[in-house]
């Protein structure tokens, strides 16, 4: 870390908040434990910016901004919770709902679900958007894993973790818009892939998309914390 | 003109259904049907799923009694697996098995049927149901919740959750038992076995007024189907078929759930969604057998535990030769299948290794297909899938207890309008006993959404030409 | 602008819209991947003629969200053929929706609609 640090101030939700340069609103905002509902961001992994419930207004400007990957500047002004902010959250979370096939009462990650989570803390009672329904399949080749396309919500946690951490980017994504599945390889069975078996991904995965076979029936909290950890102790080597 | 009577909702029951009793034209019964009017599809769309979900999603099948389907699913799922769980293991499901019997046959007997056994078939719909029983004899309805309470109880308490625990998986069960949680238990028992004397008490008392009933309600030789352990005691978690014919002779034994399919068929008929199950030997319909509690008790030699085994001979003595016929003694059969329910969770809780930390088995796929049975409240419950390489479902087939005594249920239905619908005249009185007749069967409309109190009834007189004659709400 | 006579239907304009930027998307941002999907199967319902007005505001609401919070120009973009029909031509949508009756003579009313579950109420 270099000596000399650019500091910049800011306010958050009408809170005074100092800053590193270069450091994002959502970083900034944890730091000083104001709560902004995040899904596709993981920390310890690089942020896409795709989930888009993490967006907030900054004033002088009509646009909609992600805190994951906006910078902060001096004299920045953020707000997080407004009426308009709440609204277009949920009806992200919405279309999450009805874009797959959620099922949390048969679900393994039922009471561990970051979806279902926000979902309740956002105050989603129903989906009014038609469900889609598609026909997708399950990946069960994997000797202790399996992938469920149905319960995926295309945050490409599992994409990011695999290629940035564990190093193998065995995970990828196919195909665009609503068709788009995540694929191990050039898509081959997960089982037959380069997989190294570390597990990350199910460890990252915010659904019930990527699970243990073991787990089922039991209860299966996901530990996405031993990132930062990883993180931290491979810049201390 | 010839006519039929419709009864639709039939009420009391566990799921949805309907009555439809056909006259001729000189107005004498023809023909009844009992018609279950929905198609639930869990066959199909667990296709594609990886077995071992499968006991989670078909416990969604139903909210009376998710723990048979579990354990049904979950054997299913441990041939698959090719495994045999551990003993403690078995022992923790069957008492799980037997707690959902007290609760379902409780809700049967006490909140289903109980009100025409004490208030009277004829007495008035707006009372006829269990606060109807709680104000005439507090005593018995206080009796029946708290039944149903012990047995939902025990089911919160292995499996922490009341309906659709996911405690039963495929291998075993997710967690071993605290010694907290058996000492809780152990400490319900004397309350529950005070209730069931009480209502058994009560049972022999008015069982005699009934006479006439019980004559008419399917009453008739049929086969009976149900588990039995090696020593001919009765069995609901484990163990082999047994199927009985009409005068008590033994037809075939040891029925496996891998050979259920060669021995059993489904039959179909146009006016039910639910399918009409057959002994394969005999064909379809002479084949029909009856299961659940009277089956059960006819079949077994003895209940493995003293209280009910006492009770068991005095079932016994209600028929000279052979087996039990009128289904009117489900009631009886259902009190005697709680008090061994409790007397037989008060033995496993003394198992020495009740405790114990070994409690589930793991294991990929080993063979593509597989079947497993367990014993229903309402009758033998049989699970059949098959699987590709990866464990994904490609196949299932469900035989559930209502399917095999659909044939008797219609029978019966049939017996009982002949006997009451006279010049095609009736009173609410007399289709309370046509449906009657359906509530011993204690059927569970492969549905799990059940309508709170009465649901409305209404009653409709058809003609030949479909035109509505008459026409009866309450 | 697009200069288009009264031959063109305007909901059936916007439904074409609304394919286009469905399969141009990339499928990265959630209001972009699963919004333009869900309007293109409520322009297709309210095109068949199987639309409420309920859909309508749904409609309305989904251009807001993906217009507002996707990640590119393709999402930010994508919802207003959608918003300047129903600013200029809103009866067109309503002549779908209440009158079932396509003004321009484009739209099949009788087309099914797969994504439309029927519910069956036990009588």
């Amino acid at each position: 870390m270099s000596t000399s640090v650019d500091v910049k101030t800011l306010l958050i939700d009408g809170q005074e908040v100092s800053a590193r340069s270069g450091q994002t609103i959502l970083e900034v905002a944890k730091e000083n434990d104001i709560y902004i509902p995040t899904l596709c961001h993981l920390d310890g992994l690089s942020d896409v910016g795709a989930c888009r419930l993490c967006v907030v207004e900054i004033k002088g400007n009509n646009k909609l901004f992600p805190a994951c990957v906006t910078s902060v500047f001096e004299g920045m002004e953020v707000t997080t919770v407004t009426e308009r902010l709440q609204k277009h959250r949920l009806t992200i979370l919405e279309m999450l709902f009805a874009e797959r096939n959620h099922i949390c009462s048969v679900c393994v990650a039922n009471g561990h679900c970051e979806l279902q989570t926000l979902g309740q803390e956002q105050g989603l009672t129903h989906v009014r958007l038609p469900y889609r329904n598609p026909e997708l399949p399950v990946d069960a080749s994997h000797e202790r894993f399996t992938l469920d396309h149905n319960r995926c919500i295309m945050c490409t946690r599992c994409v990011r973790v695999c290629a940035e951490i564990e190093g193998a980017h065995v995970w990828d994504v196919m195909g665009r818009g609503i068709d788009s599945m995540i694929i191990s390889d050039l898509h081959e069975e997960w089982g037959k892939s380069s997989c190294t078996r570390c597990g990350k991904c199910v460890q990252v995965c915010p659904t019930g998309a990527l699970f243990d076979k073991s787990k089922i029936g039991s209860d299966h909290p996901k530990y996405p914390d031993f990132l930062p950890n990883l993180n931290l102790m491979r810049e201390a080597q | 003109m010839s006519q039929t009577i419709t009864i639709d909702p039939v009420t009391r029951l566990e799921g949805h259904g309907k009555i439809t009793i056909h006259l001729n034209d000189q107005g004498e019964v023809e023909n009844a049907n009992f018609h279950v009017t929905q198609v639930r599809g869990f066959e199909k769309f667990s296709e594609g799923r990886p077995f071992y979900e499968m006991p989670s999603l078909m416990a969604r099948i139903c909210g009376i009694c998710p723990v048979s389907h579990l354990i049904a699913s979950a054997k299913a799922c441990e041939a698959i697996m090719s495994v045999r769980i551990p003993h403690t293991a078995a022992q923790l499901r069957r008492m799980l098995n037997l707690a959902q019997m007290v609760q379902s046959h409780a809700l049967s007997f006490f909140y289903l049927s109980s009100p025409d056994l004490l208030l009277g078939m004829e007495s008035d719909p707006q009372t006829r149901h269990i606060f109807g029983v709680v104000g005439a004899k507090p005593e018995l309805g206080r009796a029946g919740i708290a039944l149903r309470r012990f047995g939902q109880h025990i089911i919160e308490l292995l499996g922490n959750k009341r309906i659709h625990p996911g405690w039963v998986v495929p291998g075993g069960v997710t967690e071993p038992l605290a010694s907290a949680k058996r000492d809780e238990i152990l400490g319900m028992i004397p309350e529950a076995y005070a209730n069931i004397e009480l209502a058994l008490r009560w049972y022999k008392q008015i069982a005699e007024t009934f006479a006439p009933e019980i004559e008419v309600f399917a009453n008739f030789a049929s086969l009976y189907m149900g588990l039995i352990n090696e020593d001919e005691s009765i069995e609901f978690t484990d163990g082999a078929l047994r199927l009985m014919g009409a005068r008590g002779e033994i037809v075939a034994d040891g029925i496996t759930a891998a050979q259920f399919p060669e021995v059993i068929g489904e039959a179909v008929e146009p006016y039910s969604y639910t399918k009409f199950a057959y002994y394969k030997p005999l064909g379809y319909p002479d084949g029909s057998y009856r299961v659940g509690p009277l089956a059960r008790l006819n079949i077994a030699k003895s209940m493995g535990t003293p209280m009910a085994d006492g009770e068991l001979s005095l079932f016994k003595q209600i028929s000279d030769d052979g087996p039990v016929q009128s289904s009117f003694y489900y009631h009886y059969a259902r009190l005697i299948d709680i008090l061994h329910g409790i007397e037989k969770i008060e033995m496993i809780l003394s198992d020495p290794l009740i405790l114990d930390k070994h409690v589930r088995a793991t294991a990929g796929v080993n063979r593509l297909e597989g079947a497993g049975q367990a014993e229903a409240p309402r009758g033998t419950l049989h699970h059949h899938y098959k699987v590709d390489e990866n464990g994904l479902i490609t196949w299932a087939n469900l035989v559930i207890a209502t399917g095999q005594n659909n044939n008797a249920m219609n029978k019966g239905v049939l017996q009982a309008a002949k006997h009451y619908v006279k010049d095609g005249k009736f009173t609410e009185g007399i289709l309370n006993r046509v449906e009657a007749v359906v509530r011993t069967f204690d059927p569970c409309l492969s549905c799990s959404t059940h309508a709170f109190g009465q649901m409305p009834l209404a009653i409709s007189l058809v003609s030949a030409e479909g035109e509505v004659v008459d026409r009866v709400v309450r | 602008m697009i200069v288009m006579d009264d031959t063109s239907c305007m909901v059936n304009v916007a439904r074409f819209f609304i394919e286009f930027c469905m399969t141009e998307s990339c499928g990265k941002c959630i209001p972009c991947r699963a919004g333009t999907a869900q309007m293109h199967t409520l322009l297709t319902r309210i095109c068949a003629g199987h639309g409420t007005m309920d859909d309508l505001d749904l409609l309305v609401e989904l251009c807001a969200t993906v217009k507002e919070t996707s990640l590119c120009g393709l999402g930010q973009t994508a919802p207003n053929p959608v918003l300047s029909t129903l600013k200029y031509f809103k009866h067109e949508y309503i002549d779908h929706i209440v009158h079932k009756r396509c003004p321009a003579g484009v739209c099949n009313m009788e087309a099914p609609v797969a994504a439309e579950s029927p519910v069956e109420v036990l009588a």
